[in-house]
This record gives structure tokens, sequence and C-alpha cells, in this order.
């Protein structure tokens, strides 16, 4: 497979990657041949920022040079790429809290290993996390949190899970500035995190458990 | 601008620093309930002059960063802490008094619910208003100023606030679109087209709206100003903060690009970036002073965002982040201020560029959060005071031992030749009583030098 396009996307090489797409598509590359190799780009990227020589600025610059790509290839796909997964996380910012940066940054790097991922987005209702882990499947709960005064809301999604049964199908990981061993305990999570690296690994743990 | 003495143009930077300390501790106007409160707040301002200047004083200053905490104390909500200036008082009053703390804890940073109603705020949630009643507010960051129009902000920063920016987070004055600049009036063939925006019926509601917020935000100042003023007078305790302004970087950053859009401009269109950064410095220096003045308090706080360790490279520091903030901070040296630089996040890449040997040793406050207290010092000793930085987490979620024992060991390790002030490292909106006791009595037991 071409190095190429996987090392513009590596390095962030913005006009480059363009380029080299349109001429992919011209020379019969298939959509999927190319996402492949974006896929393969991005988990360099991913690397990168765990290995600390890339930051939160390159990996919000490699999404947006992957929305251009995204939208040079839409035209040729004939079903949508990847709608069938299954998915394995779900993940949202607890209710109350509409702080995302930290929850992308780990969406981000779940998404470079492989890891299907379902955002719910921020300022998530207890019953909503519920919802989707019911409707979903998933076997790991992200729930990040910034503010203090939010924490509880944590406690009532895990009390919730207990309350309709699926306690016991899915692991829930709490992730943000507050959180510790104390908070994991009072909320009843199976794990915290505050590091999005750290907290990739953990998930790959559960996920190849879990298989 | 007013400034502090009539010939303060003629005064060199280290006699402004002076006078501005001088002035503080002189209190005009306060009348204090007796000599003793009166000689508690001069000692108190020459603790904090002393730390700035790197001296040791007697001992390590206590001044935590206290957000809405007050509130949950007395019993009252944040959303009635942001409405009701008579339940501010009393909580604020009732939380100065039962915390001993060195520096006012002040009402001025809650903000006035009822002009943030009035001018239609989109900028923040706030409790009862996309927030619960008993919680912060919160920034709504968005793409406020688009990619295209770096230009139109370059070219006249403050029309663009007014016709672009001004429209677009405050509902009430969307109207403001339509306005001309205020440069259109310059010959009398000018005036009456320029004018004519100003007469549509709407523009006039978007007035009338921003009349009333002038007056609402008065009824605040005046509630708020009483509420300090009787604090200081009563407990001795000088203000923190004068002047707030912010790095330029963050400006572009927070509120007018958001986050991501301006992170990617890094990559797209730096030299953009650039520009609008230098047309910024002189308005951020120019705020932070005033600020300064008014409040007759040298120290202007700089919440530091963008630039933390995780969100950009060191290099991408170097390059967008620190030329123009440390321009806001010698501007602001310059005309005598103490720049409060308050490091969200951590720094632990960046001490050796804040080190810069291009600030004047003495005249910078540095208060860190997640920073590694040892290095900070060991790099900013000699040459600008550091703080910091009892977790939020300690202080909720803590022991009043563990938090005692977290401040001796920043007494023995960081605070042990002065040039340190004690504080928390986020603000603080949540705690355990007892902790916040526990850091004060440590701070007496342990910060005697």
């Amino acid at each position: 497979m071409s190095e190429e396009l996987i090392n513009a996307i590596a390095d962030l090489e913005e006009e480059r990657v363009i380029m080299l797409v349109k001429q992919k598509i011209k020379n019969g590359e298939t959509p999927l041949e190319i996402i492949e190799q974006c896929r393969l780009g991005v988990e360099i990227v991913g690397q990168r920022y765990r290995e600390e020589s890339y930051f939160l600025s390159d990996l919000i610059m490699s999404e947006e040079i992957l929305r251009g790509v995204v939208k040079i290839i839409a035209p040729y796909f004939s079903e949508k790429y990847g709608a069938e997964e299954e998915v394995q996380v779900v993940i949202g910012t607890i209710e109350g809290d509409i702080h995302d940066l930290g929850k992308n940054i780990l969406i981000y790097l779940l998404k470079s290993v492989g890891i299907n991922v379902h955002d719910l987005g921020v300022d998530v209702k207890p019953e909503e996390f519920v919802k989707a882990v019911q409707e979903t499947g998933a076997s790991i709960l992200g729930i990040s949190v910034i503010l203090t005064f939010c924490i509880g809301g944590i406690k009532k999604v895990v009390d919730l899970l207990d309350e309709s049964g699926l306690r016991d199908e899915v692991k829930v990981i709490i992730g943000g500035y507050p959180v510790n061993k104390r908070v994991k305990e009072y909320t009843g999570a199976d794990h915290f995190e505050d590091d999005p690296t750290e907290a990739v690994e953990l998930i790959k743990d559960i996920v190849k458990n879990a298989e | 601008m007013m400034n502090l003495t009539d010939n303060w143009n003629e005064l060199t930077p280290d006699e402004k620093f002076e006078a501005r300390f001088e002035s503080l501790k002189a209190a005009e106007g306060v009348e204090f309930v007796n000599e003793e409160i009166e000689e508690k707040y001069k000692a108190t301002v020459q603790r904090l002059k002393d730390v700035i200047e790197l001296k040791q004083p007697d001992r390590v200053p206590i001044a935590p960063n206290i957000g809405f905490y007050p509130a949950e104390y007395a019993g009252i909500t944040a959303e009635e802490a942001m409405y009701d200036y008579d339940k501010l008082g009393m909580a604020w009053e009732e939380f100065n008094q039962d915390f001993d703390f060195d520096f006012l804890v002040s009402t001025a940073m809650i903000g006035p619910g009822p002009v943030f109603e009035t001018l239609d705020y989109q900028l923040y949630r706030w409790p009862g208003h996309g927030t619960e009643p008993d919680t912060s507010y919160q920034c709504v960051e968005d793409e406020y100023m688009k990619a295209d129009e770096y230009d139109a902000l370059i070219a006249d920063p403050s029309g663009f606030w007014m016709r672009n920016y001004l429209p677009r987070i405050f509902g009430s004055l969307a109207p403001w679109s339509q306005l001309g600049p205020f440069t259109d009036l310059v010959e009398l063939p000018f005036v009456g087209p320029s004018m004519f925006p100003v007469g549509l019926p709407d523009v006039q509601e978007a007035f009338e709206k921003y009349l009333e917020a002038g007056r609402e935000a008065l009824e605040w100042i005046q509630a708020t100003g009483e509420i300090d003023g009787k604090t200081t007078a009563t407990q001795g305790v000088p203000g923190f903060l004068g002047g707030v302004t912010k790095a330029p970087f963050d400006v572009l950053s927070d509120t007018l690009r958001g986050t991501q859009p301006l992170m990617i401009d890094m990559f797209r269109r730096p030299e953009k970036i650039h520009e609008a950064m230098e047309q910024i410095v002189p308005i951020m220096i120019e705020t932070g002073i005033r600020g300064a003045t008014a409040n007759n308090n040298p120290m202007v706080f700089i919440p530091l965002h963008k630039g933390a360790d995780s969100f950009m490279s060191r290099e991408q520091f170097q390059e967008f982040y620190w030329p123009t903030l440390k321009q806001v901070i010698l501007g602001l040296v310059e005309e005598g201020c103490v720049p409060f630089l308050f490091v969200e996040g951590a720094y632990n890449k960046r001490l050796d560029l804040i080190a810069d040997p291009e600030l004047p040793e003495g005249r910078t406050y540095w208060l860190f959060d997640k920073t590694d207290m040892v290095e900070a010092k060991k790099h900013l000793s000699g040459k600008a005071a550091i703080g910091g930085n009892v977790s939020a987490s300690l202080i909720k979620t803590g022991t009043p031992k563990e938090v005692k024992d977290y401040v001796k060991d920043l007494m023995e390790n960081v605070a042990d030749d002065g040039g340190f002030i004690l504080s928390t490292g986020v603000v603080v909106d949540d705690a355990e009583p007892e902790n916040l006791k526990a850091m004060i009595e440590a701070a007496k037991e342990y910060g005697v030098y």
C-alpha cells in the first residue's frame, strides 16, 4: 500500500493529502482503500499524541484534514461506510456540564486504534446514557466530568443501570479533571482515569477481555 | 486615561509600582472599624508587596481563588447570588467573616444576572439560564468570528466588536449589525447617511435594551461595591484584584474563533493570527491598566487558557502564545501594575520559557494549578512570585489532615525563602468548609518566616 498518503496524514500536510486523494480517485483506487490509508495515518497521529510529540492542536488539524478527504470521496461511496459496525463504547459528558475537549481527545484516540465509539455529546441526562447502553449493547460506558458539582449525576447513571438490570453488562469508566479513587467509589463507577492516553490502554484491555 | 498622580507620566515604572502600592495601602475612603483592623489591612498589603518583590514577608499570604462556594456555604443558590444582591451580600459577608483569608473574597466575579438577561447573553449559560440554579456559569464556545473576518477585525477592532461580535453574543444587540462605523462621521455630508440606521425601529429597541442593561449594571456595581467595601472596613482585608485582562491568543481562541477553529488557523493562516494578536496587544494592556487604576489595586488578573502543555506544542507556544502575552505583561509592568498570571492546567514544559530574562524581576505573580511547584520554583526563583496549588479535588473530597499535609509540604519545599502565595489551583465553587479552614490553619502554622 502506498505510504505517501499515510505519511501526509501523519504529518498533517493538508494540501498534499487533498492532492493525493484526488489523484488516487482518478487512478481508480476505491474509497475504502483510501479510507484505510487515512486510518493508518490517523493511527500514527494518535501514536504521536500518546508519545507527547503531538498535541490537541494536531489532533484537531488532522480531523479537519479528514473532513476534507471525506468531502472528496463521499460521492464515490455506494453505501455509508462503517454504519453497520458494532458500537463498543458509549461516551458523553454528564448533565450540567458542557465541557467536551477531554472527551473528544479520548474519542479521537479510541477511533485511531480501531475502537467504535458512540458519542452522546455534552450535558447528557443519566437516562440518556442508560438508553444508549441499552440500544447499542456497548460493553463500556465512558462518562466525562469537569465540574465537581456535576459528580452526583454520575452516581445517578450507575443507580439507573442497576435498576434496569444492565449494571453487569457494562463497565463504567469516569474521566476528567476532578476524578480520583474517592470519586470512583462515591459514584459506583468501575474505573477512573484522568489521562486520555491511559484511558485508551484501559479500554483496549477491557475490550480484549470481553472478546 | 485616569491617572493616580498629577505627575504620572514623569514617573518611572518602579515609581509607578511604588505609587500604586502606596495608594492601595492608604485605602482612601475606607472607614476602618478600628485601628487594629486598619493595621491588619496595611500589614497585609505590605505582605503582598514583599512577596511580589521576592522579599521574605512575615508569613505566607493566603489568597485562594473562590468562585461560587460562599453561596453554597451560606445556603443560597448561585442563581440568587447573581440576582438578589441582598442575599449575595449576606452570603459573602458571612463567608469572609468565617474564613480568615488574608484578602477579600469579592462579590465582583459573580456577575449581574439581570444585565445578562436584558442583553440576552448567548456566550454563557448561567444559573437558572441554561445551568441548574445551584451551579456556576459556563462558557458556550462557538465560531463567533468567521475565518474570513480576520481582515475586518485587524482593520478596526472596535468596529468589529460593535457591529459583528456583539450582535452575535448579545441577542438584544443583534440589530447593531446594521450600524455604520463611527469613523464614517468625518465631514458634514457623511453625518446624515451614517446616522439614519440608528433610527431604525429595531436598532432603537436594541439601544433601549443597552441603556437598561447599563442601569442594571450600575445598580449591581453599587451593591457589590458596598458589600465589598464593608467587608474590607470590618475585616481589614484588601482586595486581591484590580484589573482583568487576557492573553491575545486566548482573546481569539476563547470567544472569537473558538478553540478548534483557531487551532486549525495555526496551520492554515498563521500570519492572520499574528496580525490580529498585534492589534489586540495594546487593547489588552489598556484594559488591564484601566481596571487597576479604577479599583486602586495594582494586581491585574490574566487567566491563561489555550497555551497549556496539552493544548499546543512548545514550538507553537513560542510562536503563537508567548510573544504577545509577553508584550501585555511588559505593558502592564511599564505602568506599575503587577500581572497576576493564572496558569490553568499545566505549564511543566513552559517553565524555562516563562522565566524569560527580558521580564523584570519581582514584578509578576504566577498562580499554578497542575504544574509541578518545585520545578516552578526552580525556574522562577529570583524572577517572579509564584503561588498555588491546593487542588479542587482535595478541597472537596480530601480530609483536613490531607490538606494540612499538602500545605506543609508546599511550605517546606516551595515557600521556604519567600516569593510565595498559598492558593487553590482552581476557582473553588464547591468545597468542604473544614478543608478550607485546614488550609488557613496550616499556612499560619507552617508558613511563618
